[in-house]
This record gives structure tokens, sequence and C-alpha cells, in this order.
């Protein structure tokens, strides 16, 4: 859908800005965060690294407990090209690979690499790029990719992935909108390291020929605003546009954004670069930079620690692995009522304070009581409809919400579940606190198990059918055997019988034993032969 | 000669007609028996036999002629559900002689007491079991499922049947509460 008339709504923006549909203007809670420089904190007595800190496959651990490792070293690679490497976030030793508990709304374990920092932080050595020019599109994606770059946004998805395809792709846009309360992150990456992020939207943009870069930003970010237009005048960079949108939540959701600085929908089961379209998130920007001038890998990032029970809050570099309990005692903060991982709005409450900082860590509430109003209960729905005017993708979140209930999964999906961003902004107007975005995870998540479950289905029974066939023609033939076996004999007696009616049947006795022995052996032939068959049908599948 | 016209007339139409009939039923001949097949969609594949049949399929044909639909454990009251559904019928409780819902499973071989017999290789209907007279078998999870047929043939009781533990992969969103929220007001 096309808007013939975009509407200058901001007097900053440099390219036209088109509206999207719902949303919604929740307080922000920005400037307690916001204000303060970025700051470090001590290092944890322990970092405990989630393998599965990325989207897709867990990475293989390549060390082992016991091992010393540097700053920066590989600590696990990839398992397949849909992964990503980890490297040890400080040098020290690895104490276990083992289950921990991860960050992750199940609380669930899974395998960890424990590292045990030595304090003295010491990087190993790293290969910056020199001739960034002279570099061939497939070596700088291998630097991305050896460097465990992954999209920090909030989905971790793996950067050399998405980056990978480059024909059809005219507009890289750059995603600094940063939407939901309480995060100022990217907010104060811009600020600080402004030259670095745009630097890393140059690199990126050197991957395809004759692009345009957008950056989109919200307008309550004028610090940011200006920095980027000075550094940008300072690089000489005049290629890279600003995309000044109104403040309005999700407008940082990847559709949306795209809604809204191109005007084009993002259609139903296509990606943006369907559209030729590609987007990073500013995050994601400065780690490319990182990794490619300097040869730094992906090993920290920039953590908004807020809530109001956080003492100190800010935004800090954190090592992959520090556990959240450190930070809050890092920063005099009392126990959290309810410690959230990622925003008010999209976030997970925590099941420990024990958890690893992941890639995808944006931000940690620490919230005091009462402060996210989640304690309500759920009332029955009135039907009123808010939610239908909130939704950013036009979807009708009370139909969603019936179906759901009911486990009527096939009209939900009818209803485009899947077409849901889980950015709850129709829970936050659902005048009855109904918790509908859990009921849309509980049937998206359903509807994933069942098709795995009927993959597996379709699998034993593809094995049954297999196996049926088999003991069909193990018997055939046997019969077939037997038969020609009762053949010759029949044939051999006959030929004997005319010439001497004696030796005939001394003759038919002795075939008749021989055709016994032979169908003795081709039985036991038979049954290895089956075992064989058992063992390659198993080897094959 | 009126009588002989509508006759010939008739006759020509019966011919071409059947022409058609007969055409059609080679043209559009259906393979099978499609109700069999969407009942065999929804069977849960485990081939486990619980419902006195050699299998899904089997069951699959049965409940085309008229079986009943909650004979199939393994495919739980949601089962139930999809087949009366499917063909109409009404959604009845599952037999409870036929066993009861059990959380995914699958078989596990402990190793050192196999004595490689082979006979819970003969009895897996879905090829699982991996091994060789007289040496040590073993169950392919991904394969295994958890139909308990390997179980009672194995002479030495070294077939345990084992949950399957829940992974970050298998987790899903639990539904929120569905309550009404009841509150008790004190007596004054």
């Amino acid at each position: 859908m096309e808007h013939s008339n975009p509407t200058p709504k901001s007097r900053a923006s440099e390219i036209p800005i088109y509206e999207i549909p719902g949303g919604i203007h929740p307080e922000e809670h920005k400037t307690r965060s916001n204000q303060a420089d970025i700051r470090s904190l001590p290092l944890a007595d322990e970092l405990v690294i989630n393998l599965k800190g990325q989207a897709g496959n867990r990475s293989l651990p390549v060390v082992k407990a016991g091992d010393t490792v540097l700053k920066g070293q590989v600590i696990a690679e990839c398992d397949g090209i849909f992964s990503a490497y980890q490297h040890a976030p400080t040098s020290g030793e690895v104490i276990a690979i083992e289950n921990r508990t991860i960050a992750h709304p199940s609380g669930l374990d899974d395998l960890c690499v424990v590292l045990k920092p030595d304090g003295k932080d010491q990087w190993c050595e790293l290969s910056p790029v020199t001739h960034l020019e002279d570099m061939d599109r497939e070596a700088v994606l291998a630097q991305i990719f050896e460097k465990g770059v992954v999209g920090l946004g909030g989905a971790s998805f793996p950067s050399h992935i998405k980056l990978k395809q480059h024909e059809g792709i005219h507009t890289l846009i750059i995603n600094a909108a940063e939407c939901e309360p309480y995060i100022t992150c990217d907010d104060k990456l811009l600020q600080e390291h402004t030259k670095d992020v745009l630097l890393g939207a140059e690199i990126i943009s050197k991957l395809y020929q004759d692009i345009d870069i957008i950056i989109g930003i919200e307008d309550n970010k004028p610090q940011a605003i200006d920095a980027i237009k000075q550094a940008r005048q300072e690089l000489g960079l005049s290629n890279i546009k600003l995309g000044v949108v109104p403040t309005k939540y999700p407008s940082g959701g990847e559709k949306q954004l795209i809604q809204l600085l191109t005007g084009k929908e993002v259609p139903h089961g296509k990606l943006p670069a369907d559209l030729g379209l590609v987007m990073h998130n500013v995050g994601t920007c400065y780690a490319i930079q990182q990794a490619l001038t300097e040869g730094k890998p992906l090993v920290e990032r920039l953590v908004t620690l807020t809530g109001d029970n956080c003492k100190e809050p800010g935004n800090y570099w954190i090592p992959f692995g520090t556990p959240v309990e450190h930070l809050i005692q890092a920063t005099n903060s009392e126990t959290p009522k309810r410690l959230i991982m990622g925003g008010p709005m999209m976030g997970y409450e925590l099941p420990s304070a024990e958890v690893g900082i992941v890639k995808a860590t944006n931000c940690i509430i620490m919230s005091a009581d009462g402060e996210l109003g989640m304690d309500q209960t759920a009332l029955p729905c009135i039907r009123c409809g808010a939610c239908m005017d909130a939704c950013p993708a036009s979807l009708l979140p009370q139909q969603l919400y019936w179906h759901a209930q009911a486990d009527e999964f096939d009209k939900a999906e009818e209803y485009d579940l899947f077409d849901c961003i889980e950015c709850g902004a129709c829970a936050y107007v659902c005048p009855s606190h109904i918790p509908l975005v859990q009921h849309y995870r509980y049937a998206k998540s359903t509807i994933r198990n069942n098709r795995v479950e009927k993959i597996k289905a379709e699998k034993a029974r593809e094995r049954y059918e297999a196996r049926q066939e088999r003991l069909e023609r193990v018997k055939r033939e046997k019969a077939e055997r037997h038969r020609k076996a009762a053949e010759a004999r029949k044939k051999a007696a006959e030929e004997a019988g005319k010439k001497d009616p004696k030796k005939a049947a001394v003759q038919a006795a002795l075939a008749r034993v021989k055709a016994k022995k032979e169908a003795q052996q081709s039985d036991t032939n038979e049954a290895d032969q089956s075992k064989a068959d058992d063992n390659n049908s198993e080897g094959n599948n | 000669m009126d009588l002989i016209t509508a006759v010939i007339i008739l006759a020509v139409l019966g011919l071409v007609f059947g022409g058609m009939l007969g055409f059609a039923s080679i043209k559009f001949k259906v393979e099978g028996d499609p109700i069999v097949e969407q009942i065999d969609e929804i069977l849960p594949q485990t081939q486990c036999g619980q419902c006195g049949y050699p299998g899904c399929k089997p069951y699959a044909e049965a409940i085309a002629n008229g079986d009943e639909i909650n004979k199939c454990p393994p495919g739980g009251e949601a089962g139930v559900k999809a087949l009366a559904d499917l063909l109409g019928r009404e959604v009845i409780p599952l037999d409870e002689e036929r066993g009861e819902e059990k959380p995914p499973s699958v078989a596990y071989i402990r190793e050192d007491e196999c004595i490689g017999c082979t006979k819970c290789i003969q009895a897996c209907p879905v090829d699982a079991i991996l091994g060789a007279p007289k040496l040590m078998h073993t169950v392919i999870i991904d394969e295994c499922t958890g139909c308990d047929l390997c179980v009672e043939p194995c002479p030495v009781d070294c077939i345990d049947m084992v949950e399957l533990p829940q992974t970050i992969s298998s987790w899903k969103w639990q539904q929120p509460d569905q309550m009404i929220p009841v509150k008790e007001l004190e007596a004054s």
C-alpha cells in the first residue's frame, strides 16, 4: 500500500515520512538512563556464556574446562552456517562447560561456557583490516562472520546471513528508532560513538552497489540527530540521509520502520530484501566497524540498566556472560521486584538473576513493586475494539484472542497470527488487562510444535511403510525361491526317470537333499540380507 | 415412424452419456480411499498398535469403515477432536482400555546389558533400532516413536521408556489462565 501524500510531520527529516497504522504512546522513562555518559563496571567473578546466544544453532565449544583463554579468543565455533562464533569476553580460565539457566522465558538450562576472569582483561592478537578498500565482498563477509557479529537490535540474527543477499538491494536502513520505553542504549551509542556507527554503515553499504543509506530515528533523540549531522559532515558521508520519524511505539519494528520511511508494506510471508531493502541496527553497525577496522570480535555490548530499583541507571559496556546478579550489586541496586530482560513491552521476566547477558540483551529493568503494572488480573473481553485500533500490523487482535484461547489454531492462522510482531500495543490499551500477547505466543509456539510433530509423524509413516514393503518383498522372494527349487527338483527327477527308474529314485533323493540344503543356505543369507537392509535403511535415514 | 425416431434418439443419447460416464470413470479415477488418507494424516504415526490394529494405516481404514475414533492414546484428546471434526462424529472420551495419553518418550537400551538377540529390531515398526546378531543394539532417538513395542520382546529386560526432556526448542508458552477471577468477600 503506497500513500500518495507523504505527511512531512517532522521538519528535521531529510526524506518524506509516511504513516503506520495503530501504535501507542506509553510513558518513555528514557531520561533516567540517558543522562549519564557510557560507563563500564568491574568484571564479575564468573561469566556464564550461553552457547545459544544467537538465533539459529547452538555454537560448538572448542575449549574445555581448565583451558586458559585470552580476551577475544574463539571459545565456540559455528554449527553450520545458521549460527555464530563466540569469543571469550575477557581473559581467564574456563572452569566448566555445563548446563546453566539461560536468559530465556522458559527458565530452562542449556549449555554454557563458564569463564573465571583473571582480572587482566588481556586481548589476544587482533587482526584489524588495513586496506578495507581492497577487500572483496566475500572477504568482508568472512571477517564479519569470524568476529561473531549478530544483529544487536534484539533478534540476534547472524549478520553474515542477512548481508549475503545483495542482488536487487537498493536501500540500507539503519534502525536507530529505539521506540521502546526505558531503553536508551542505541541513543547513547549514537551520541558517543557517532563516527564509528556511521563508518560501520559505510562498510555495510560497500557490500552493495549503488545503495542509499537512511538512518531511521525517532524525534525524541535530538542530541543523537545533531551528532549524526555533525559527524556526517566531518566524515564527508553526504550519502547518508536522516529519516526522522515521530515518536510512537512500535515505530522501531523492522516492518514498521520500513513503512514509515518508504511507504511500502512488507507483504505477508515476504522479507524486506524482497522489496530491495536491508535493515541493520546501530549497534550492529558499530560491531561491524569494530570487527573490521579494529579487528575486535563481538565480546561486549551496550546495555541499559534502569528501573525504579536501579540506583545508578545508565548505559554500560557489559561483557557477554556477565550474570545479572552482578549488575544489580555493581550498581548498588535493591533486589528488584521483577527483573526484565529487554524493554517493558517486548521483554520477558528473567527466571533467575544468575543468567548471563547475551548478545540480544539491550536492557535490564530492575523494577520496583507495581512499576510495570503486570499484576492486574484479566477481566472478560468487552469487545471494545481498542486493540484493533492500536495494532501496527492491521490485524484483528480480538479475533486472534478468541481463536487462540479456544485452541482454534487454524482459524488464528487464517487471521494472520504469524504477522503479529508481539509488540504488545494491544495488551497495553486493553481495558480488561487481558494478556493478549501471551495468548498469541501460546498459539504461535503450539502451532510451531505441532508442525515439528507433523514432520516427525510423516517420517515415521514413511519408515513404517518402507518396512512393510520390505517385509512383503522378502516374503515374496522366499516363496519364489522355494517354487524354483521345487521345479528344479521335479525336472531332475523327470530327466533321471527317463533313463533308469532305480537310478532316478536315488537321484531324486539326492536332489531333494541338495535343494533342502540350498533352501537353508538361502534362508540364512536372506536373514543376513534383511539385517543388512535394516542397517542400511537406518543408516540412510 | 415417431416411435422409431424417439427410440433411436434415446438410444443415441444413452450411448453418448454412457460413453462420457465410462470415460470419466477412467480419466478421473480415485486411487484408494481419500478419507482413509485424511484420517491417517491425523493419526500420530506411532505405529504402536494400542488400537488393536497393526499400525496407524490399518486403524485409519477401520475408522473409515465405522470403528470408534477413541482408540488412539498417543493421539490423545486432541486427536479424537480432530477426527470428530473430520468425520462429523461426536467427540467421545478416550477408550481407557487402550491405555492413557502419556508424555512423549523414547526407548532407551541399557547397552551393557543387551545380549544382541535382535528381537527388538524385529519388533520395531519404524526400523529405529540399530544392531546385529550378538552385537549391542541401540535406538535412534530421532526416529523412535515411543510405541513401547520393543520393551515386551526383550528377554533381558534392558529397554526403558524414557520421557523426552524439555529443551529450549521444544518448550512452548503456556496458555494464560482462563479462570474468571473469583474474589471472596469477607462476611461482615
